[in-house]
């Protein structure tokens, strides 16, 4: 069967999918009805599609262990490759030394100086290398998890077709759950970060240009690209008045998008470097606050708000809010 | 070698070789091509872009509530961005980063080698399906320990197959195009991990009622 979608296993990953046709799942119901072995794959993958999904503080999880993992390989790159190729280096000058001379006094031969000669011009080469980089090489899958592609030893075996006119069956679930294959960062997600990022990172411009792009981004709803400028706008001008302004504006998107951590310390940042907008980065630490289920921290932001802006256009808004957070802590 | 392991990151290869995987479409692919000339930009926004695919690979296969997730996603990261040099483009980058989440998070549990211990806390901290009745939350978290359980114990070429397949719900071609195999080979690679699988439920009789494997 040289069709991948026709093989009954992968009828069991797009229904998990939420990908079959009526006619797919007619055929599927068939095959797991009469296949034990189809059942239990269906079923076992079925359960781990319920766990494992993305939950509240999982966007501080990464950026924690991405910055841990960009300083690691960082200082694994320096720390190992220069002594590795220096020893590889003279290791090479070694046994190319001895045994071009072994090869010398079999023939008879005294020439070493014309046979020495580009061997050390090699190994020099070898232990200092100039401007290409050596990269490390694969670990050994079972010790690392890096994947290899050798799989040429393993034989090819004929794998067993399944009868689809056998006994009736128990209705597939055809659940168009999350899975890694479709992650919950869509796709599209995906290509306007990349695109972002190649556009900001190809195009130096300045910080009034950037804020005027990454809002027009905002206002398109392109809210990758808008974060992805925000960004680079506090990395590349961090003292300027745009990036200040930005933490607002990036705060906002965040929120919008769900993101109530890092909405919450871009609101914070705002409100530590103070600026006309307090009213409104106010409103939305308390806003992310809510988010986050902070329910003492949000009441504080809302009573600071009253306080500080007493006319406030907001002011009916926390007075609610404030009502809501009071009948909650007496239940 | 079916894939050239050394081949850098580059023009992606011609799709008209019928034995070879193709290479696929990759919004991803221009990102981690900078990011394999080491530019610390390219290699942040890379990975956070990755960051919450690998989360969830390794949340299944170690448990959700594994005390070293996170250790072992960093683990991961740094395995990804070792690797991406000679990445060769066979599959999406998604995939090549998952598929070394995956074999991380498989390196960590059969490392730990605390299978018992690992199985009861699949089994205590998963229970929160939603939908579902409470003996059937157990019962989906019994067969998911029993599977991680395999996976500690397969021959490494199964095992992957069988987590790409099974646990991350890659097709065929998709898994064959991440391990860099021809699709026979995953087939065949998936039917005895299967097999091995379906004995282990066999020897449940409490698991084998419920799905009704009795008479395989």
């Amino acid at each position: 069967m040289s069709d991948g979608s026709d093989w009954p296993l992968d009828l069991i990953v797009r229904a998990r999918r939420g990908e079959l046709s009526t006619s797919d799942e007619q055929r599927l119901t068939q095959c797991v009805r009469s296949s034990p072995t189809l059942r239990v794959a269906h079923l076992v993958g079925s359960d781990f599609d319920r766990v494992g999904e993305v939950e509240p503080g999982d966007d501080q999880v990464v950026r924690r262990f991405v910055a841990d993992a960009i300083r690691h390989h960082a200082n694994r790159g320096r720390g190992w490759r220069g002594p590795r190729r220096l020893v590889t280096g003279l290791l090479a000058v070694a046994f190319l030394l001895s045994g071009t001379t072994a090869f010398g006094w079999w023939h008879g031969w005294v020439r070493l100086g014309f046979l020495t000669a580009p061997v050390v011009a090699t190994a020099s080469r070898v232990a200092c290398p100039t401007t290409a980089p050596v990269d490390p090489p694969l670990r050994a899958r079972p010790s690392t998890g890096t994947p290899s592609a050798d799989t040429s030893s393993e034989p090819d075996v004929e794998t067993p077709s399944i009868d689809p006119s056998l006994p009736t069956p128990p209705k597939p679930e055809a659940s168009p759950r999350q899975h890694p294959a479709q992650p919950r960062l869509r796709s599209s997600s995906v290509s306007e970060a990349a695109a972002a990022f190649d556009l900001v990172e190809s195009n130096p411009v300045t910080a009034e240009e950037l804020f005027s792009s990454a809002n027009r981004a905002r206002r398109a709803g392109q809210n990758a690209r808008a974060i992805a400028m925000f960004q680079q706008l506090q990395r590349r001008f961090p003292s300027s008045a745009e990036a200040r302004l930005s933490r607002l504006s990036l705060g906002r998107v965040w929120l919008a998008q769900g993101r109530a951590q890092p909405a919450l310390e871009q609101f914070e940042s705002y409100l530590a470097s103070g600026g006309p907008l307090t009213e409104e980065a106010l409103l939305g630490k308390a806003r992310a606050l809510a988010a986050l289920e902070r329910f003492g921290e949000e009441r504080a932001a809302w009573q600071t708000l009253l306080q500080r802006f007493p006319s406030s256009v907001y002011e009916a808004q926390a007075e609610q809010r404030l009502h809501q957070l009071d009948v909650k802590a007496r239940q | 070698m079916r894939l050239l392991k050394s081949q850098p990151l580059g023009p992606e290869p011609d799709e008209d070789s019928s034995s070879e995987p193709r290479s696929v479409a990759d919004p991803l692919r221009t990102l981690a091509t900078r990011a394999s000339r080491s530019e610390p930009a390219a290699e942040q926004t890379l990975l956070v872009a990755l960051g919450p695919s690998m989360l969830r690979v390794v949340r299944r296969i170690l448990g959700t509530r594994h005390p070293e997730v996170q250790d072992v996603c960093q683990e991961a990261a740094v395995a990804l961005l070792s690797a991406l040099p000679r990445f060769a483009g066979q599959c999406t980058v998604l995939h090549f980063a998952c598929r070394v989440a995956a074999l991380t998070a498989m390196n960590a549990r059969r490392r730990a080698g605390h299978r018992a211990s690992i199985a009861g806390l699949d089994r205590a901290q998963e229970a929160t399906d939603e939908g579902l009745s409470p003996a059937e939350m157990a019962e989906a978290a019994r067969r998911r320990a029993l599977l991680r359980q395999l996976l500690d114990e397969l021959p490494w070429s199964q095992a992957e197959a069988l987590s790409l397949h099974v646990v991350l719900g890659y097709t065929v071609d998709e898994t064959a195009r991440a391990v860099g195999a021809a699709p026979n080979t995953v087939r065949s690679r998936l039917r005895r991990a299967m097999s091995a699988l379906r004995q282990r439920i066999n020897a449940d009789s409490h698991l084998l009622e419920v799905i009704g494997a009795r008479h395989e």
